[in-house]
């Protein structure tokens, strides 16, 4: 008897319920956001659940803005999105791949953290690349267009009003906190 | 009126340029559900509450109530002349649509959380697109 025959196997306390996909396809010129909620919805639909049953989420590899495309969204964009109620959620570049969510998701339905993860994996580097081929989608590639520096995506909302550190953010919440 | 201060500005993008260019017309937009009627920002492409993606861009009255501030007196960046105000506000039409802004045109000592706002404009000449940063100021009016 091998040493793996006493181990319990920790996916077998855990089971995937539901799957769905979004459109698939190159220049969709759809948003990633949009794209990556309809894949989520699919999911939960086909597993029978509301998004009000969803209480863990898991995703590969998380927000990153290069390569372009590389993620199409992260787990607090789809939690905002979805209005989902999470107590447990995570993502993460350094994990063991694209199914390193699932394994992640397994873990926590094996350990009693959540009941229903929501694993995505959404990429749009096709779109991406727009009109300027593979090179858009390169570090340092697209954008330009001269003038002053530009800020998208979460930091936008606070960097162009000259609060770029969270000292600021949390100064603002503190000072009604204490009031 | 002057030069405006230095700000690292925001890129337009298909469901932000017209939050950051509706104030060439002196309006605040927001993205909105035509199902629902909820406001929605940061924009998402599906409406949180009924998960409808029947939206569009509609102007609000641009007055606000004062939900937070901090006076900002670090020198991080160019930028507004210090202190500067960093403020979160919240709209009247909606106030779970909160922004991150900066108050001006108020003494500092006459700050209060809650206090009726309305939005000004600070324009930016940009060779990327002309921006509009939502800017609040006391609404004396209210």
């Amino acid at each position: 008897m091998s040493i793996v025959d006493d181990l319990e196997i920790i996916e077998r306390r855990a089971c995937i319920t539901g799957v769905g996909q979004s459109e698939i396809g190159r220049r969709l010129g759809r948003d990633p956001l949009e794209l990556t909620l309809d894949g989520c919805l699919a999911a939960i639909a086909d597993a029978g659940l509301t998004t009000a049953d969803i209480d863990g989420l898991s995703t590969y590899p998380g927000p990153m803005g290069q390569p372009a495309g590389f993620s199409g969204a992260g787990a607090y964009e789809v939690m905002d999105a979805l209005r989902l109620h999470c107590g447990w959620y995570g993502s993460g570049l350094e994990t063991s791949g694209q199914l390193g969510s699932v394994i992640n998701a397994c873990l926590a339905v094996a350990s009693g953290l959540a009941n229903h993860v929501l694993c995505f994996r959404s990429v749009y580097e096709g779109s991406a690349q727009g009109d300027k081929g593979r090179a858009g989608v390169m570090p340092g590639g697209g954008g330009g267009g001269g003038g002053a520096p530009k800020m998208s995506g979460f930091m936008s909302w606070n960097l162009v009003f000259s609060a770029p550190s969270a000292a600021i953010w949390i100064a603002m919440f503190a000072q009604r906190h204490f009031q | 009126m002057s030069d405006p201060p230095f700000r690292i500005l925001p890129r337009l993008e298909d469901n932000t340029r017209e939050f950051w260019t509706g104030g060439a017309q002196g309006e605040l937009r927001f993205w909105r559900c035509q199902d629902c009627g909820y406001y929605i920002h940061p924009p998402v492409p599906m409406c949180p509450i009924d998960h409808s993606k029947n939206l569009a861009v509609e102007a609000v009255s641009g007055r606000a109530t004062l939900a937070t501030y901090s006076i900002n007196h670090q020198n991080w960046m160019p930028g507004p002349e210090l202190p500067y105000v960093v403020a979160i506000i919240e709209i009247v039409e909606q106030p779970s649509v909160r922004l991150t802004t900066n108050l001006v045109n108020c003494p500092h000592d006459e700050i209060e959380i809650g206090m009726p706002l309305r939005v000004t404009f600070e324009h930016h000449a940009d060779p990327g697109g002309d921006v509009y940063l939502p800017l609040f100021e006391p609404d004396r009016g209210a």
